[in-house]
């Protein structure tokens, strides 16, 4: 016998759904901006902003073997058409080749001046192919007048607009032959670090998981601490473009802030998952407290009674668990294909593998558990009397003659 | 009060704390980001009615005072020809009213600045279309109907505030290939607005820094408030249904009450607005505890960020948004959960009096 009723499965799939459903977009706000100036490659920067790093260096990094892959890269941040948009300074080919991207309309006739959308960000700012739009400045002030030449479908991010690289030089301020960081596809990264370190230009490797690499850094300690805490303060993983001006002082400020706010977010979460549980296995035993009373009446302690009440929520946690994750995964991956959620310009890549939903699913279980265990520690604490009495009068409540039928008048 | 309705109004609490915490999060990272966006010099400022340079159109009487710094600039978007035959066609050829010189090209007074100047990336286009360059060199310049002949006096330098593949015209030539903006100005760049234009203004007229990141992390931060208020109404839902099961359970506790008061005469209104004044009491009591509790735990996290090496100026804020919505959300979801076993337990009472 189940003290616990099956219908439990309902409220309980609601209250995995505030996990499932919410956490890895969650988690995604705050990892976009990582996928977005990284991906799945390795990023060669420069160690500050006083040593900048040369585009001929992607040229070289080409020719090893090890390489399959290199585009010097410098991001900038603009706003068209009241939106957000991340420009990218690119070589087009180079960039097309390392993020398999194709051009689906348009075409680029001139690749010292051209302006290539992403397919979401055609959608998001209103232009295609042949308009015209106003480009200003990054970090330093400047104007360009544009035309859409052509929109490209990538397999990381669809919400940029790709420039040539001198255009993204003059907003970010850099000089003749700079770029801010170079992808790279490499088949082997310490290879990679082998051959950097031939070409003796101080560099920052820093790989897909974040780790970062100092070549040919040879400093003072007391010059090497400063940098450390430099690129801590940069966060290079993050965000390279800040170029180590005042501008990283906002974008760290705006990331951490993100940080406390989608933490609050995910605490609370919890929280409501622990009390919406807890609200739903009481509603549940409340529903049984006349059984609760026959099985008190006949000899169930309350140990016994807890002890039922925390084995039915365990077996109906496991089904809710899962069904709540997997529609959960459905719903982020419904919000994410569908674009609907954006940060800075970008749309959110919500943070789904495996292990994240296995926490998720055990989390959720533990969540119902624990609210079932606190549940049946104040609701067995009745008195077994009461609840067999309380168990006697509903049956003589359910027996008994209507109330008009007694005083002889028929409603 | 017992210890149920004591428990009851903590649960809804609890509940309300998420929605309060949360929207006070999302309140305080706003203002946050307004009041840092606003601390820093985004450049001098553009002004158009149309990103399209080429349909923009700012009125000549429009203009600010002397007292402003600024630069008045005439678009046009042109096809240029050698006399050779050889064409380019989408150039951008340019006159500018520079009036403080500015920009450091004597551009100062329309009608006697004359001089032609080539960007040196519009000179680098011109070659790879195999059209003529160099000091000297005659090009003419085709708009609609209308052509203009120009000779290139020399280059202007590169690394200017605009870009190296523009055509730098005489006011006169782009008067004579478009007539119609002879009394206007493609855009305005504002570099410095003088005491006597701080409420100069055109309608129909967009403003834009010409350094976009503080813009673009503001706009890109009011995303991600976006996105944190529609996760806010969906756990929202959540939340009000929780409200709703526990006011309820706290409703069908009373049903033998209920019956009471049924048996003794009481009508079903009378009963259904006990407990409708019993439940709102407790929702508001438990939301009005919860949005408080909210804006306290918020405030932890805040402060106690910096224990984890992360520090933040965010804080909550209250704001209509942030109170009022979690007190509506616990009172609406109260109100049904208090209510409708109300009704279902009177009227079963009423169905079992009947005999059905």
């Amino acid at each position: 016998m189940m003290l616990v009723r099956k219908k439990t499965i309902a409220g309980l799939v609601l209250c995995t759904l505030v996990l499932s459903a919410s956490v890895p977009l969650l988690l995604g706000i705050e990892s976009t901006p990582k996928s977005v100036f990284g991906g799945d490659m390795v990023a060669v920067s420069q160690v500050n902003s006083s040593v900048s790093l040369n585009v001929t260096l992607a040229e070289k990094m080409k020719e090893q073997a090890n390489v399959v892959a290199a585009s010097p890269e410098i991001t900038c941040f603009c706003v068209i058409e009241d939106e957000p948009v991340i420009v990218r300074g690119v070589q087009l080919e180079d960039f097309l080749e390392i993020e398999n991207s194709t051009l689906i309309r348009g075409e680029v006739t001139n690749p010292d001046r051209f302006a290539v959308m992403g397919r979401k960000l055609t959608r998001r700012v209103g232009l295609d192919v042949g308009d015209r739009f106003l480009m200003t400045g990054s970090s330093s002030s400047a104007l360009f007048q544009l035309e859409v030449d052509a929109v490209y479908k990538g397999n990381y991010s669809e919400d940029e607009l790709l420039v040539p690289l001198p255009y993204a030089r003059r907003m970010a301020g850099l000089s003749s032959e700079a770029v801010l960081f170079i992808r790279v596809k490499t088949t082997n990264q310490s290879a990679l670090v082998d051959e950097l370190v031939t070409q003796e230009a101080p560099v920052m490797v820093t790989d897909n998981t974040g780790i970062s690499t100092p070549v040919n850094v040879n400093i003072s300690e007391e010059d090497r601490v400063k940098q450390q805490l430099a690129i801590k303060y940069l966060d290079t993983a993050k965000f390279k473009a800040s170029n180590g001006s005042y501008v990283s002082m906002f974008v760290q400020e705006g990331a951490n802030s993100i940080r406390i706010v989608v933490t609050t977010f995910i605490v609370l979460d919890g929280a409501l998952a622990f009390i919406g549980s807890a609200a739903i296995i009481s509603r549940a035993v409340i529903e049984r407290s006349t059984e609760m009373g026959i099985l008190s009446a006949i000899g169930a302690n309350r140990r016994k009674i807890k002890s039922m009440v925390v084995r039915d929520v365990f077996l109906i946690s496991v089904t809710a668990s899962l069904i709540g994750t997997l529609v959960g995964y459905a719903i982020v991956t419904w919000v994410e294909n569908n674009g609907l959620l954006l940060m800075f310009g970008e749309s959110i890549h919500a943070v789904i593998d495996a292990n994240l939903l296995v926490m998720i699913f055990l989390i959720s279980v533990i969540i119902h558990v624990c609210s079932a265990l606190l549940v049946g520690t104040v609701l067995t604490k009745a008195r077994p009397r009461h609840l067999m009495q309380e168990a006697e009068v509903q049956e003589k409540e359910d027996a008994a003659p209507a109330f008009e039928s007694l005083l002889g008048v028929d409603g | 009060m017992n210890k149920r309705i004591f428990a009851t109004i903590l649960g809804i609490a609890f509940c309300v704390t998420y929605l309060a915490g949360t929207s006070a999060m999302v309140d305080g990272l706003k203002e946050t980001t307004g009041t840092i966006a606003s601390t820093f010099d985004q450049g001098p400022v553009l002004v158009y009615t149309d990103e399209d340079f080429a349909r923009s159109d700012i009125n000549a009487q429009d203009l600010p005072s002397n007292e402003t710094v600024f630069v008045a600039f005439s678009f046009l978007n042109v096809t240029l020809r050698d006399n050779s035959g050889n064409r380019v066609d989408n150039v951008y050829a340019v006159s500018m009213l520079d009036t403080e010189d500015i920009l450091g090209l004597n551009m100062t007074n329309e009608s006697t600045s004359s001089q032609v100047l080539i960007g040196t990336q519009l000179e680098g286009m011109l070659i790879s279309n195999t059209v003529n360059t160099g000091q000297g060199v005659q090009y003419s310049l085709i708009y609609e109907n209308q052509t203009a002949n120009v000779n290139v006096d020399g280059g202007y330098a590169p690394g200017s505030i605009f870009p190296d593949d523009w055509l730098l015209v005489p006011r006169s030539v782009t008067n004579s290939l478009r007539p119609g903006m002879n009394e206007s100005y493609s855009f305005l760049m504002i570099v410095e607005l003088g005491e006597a234009d701080v409420d100069w203004s055109i309608d129909g007229a967009q403003l834009k820094p010409t350094s976009g990141v503080v813009g673009f992390f503001e706009r890109g931060i009011y995303q991600v408030e976006d996105d944190l208020w529609t996760i806010i109404l969906i756990t929202g839902t959540i939340t009000a249904l929780l409200v709703y099961c526990i006011i309820s359970i706290e409703t069908e506790y009373n049903a033998p009450t209920i019956k009471i008061l049924r048996g003794v005469g009481a009508t079903r209104g009378f009963v259904i607005r006990v407990f409708l004044v019993k439940a709102l009491f407790i929702t508001f009591v438990g939301g009005v505890l919860g949005t408080a509790l909210g804006f306290c735990v918020a405030s932890a996290i805040s402060s106690l960020s910096s224990i984890f090496g992360v520090f933040t100026f965010v804080t909550p804020v209250a704001t209509l948004d942030s109170l009022g919505l979690p007190i509506a959300i616990s009172l609406i979801s109260g109100l049904i959960g208090g209510v409708w076993p109300a009704v279902r337990a009177s009227r079963i009472f009423t169905l079992r009096r009947n005999g059905r």
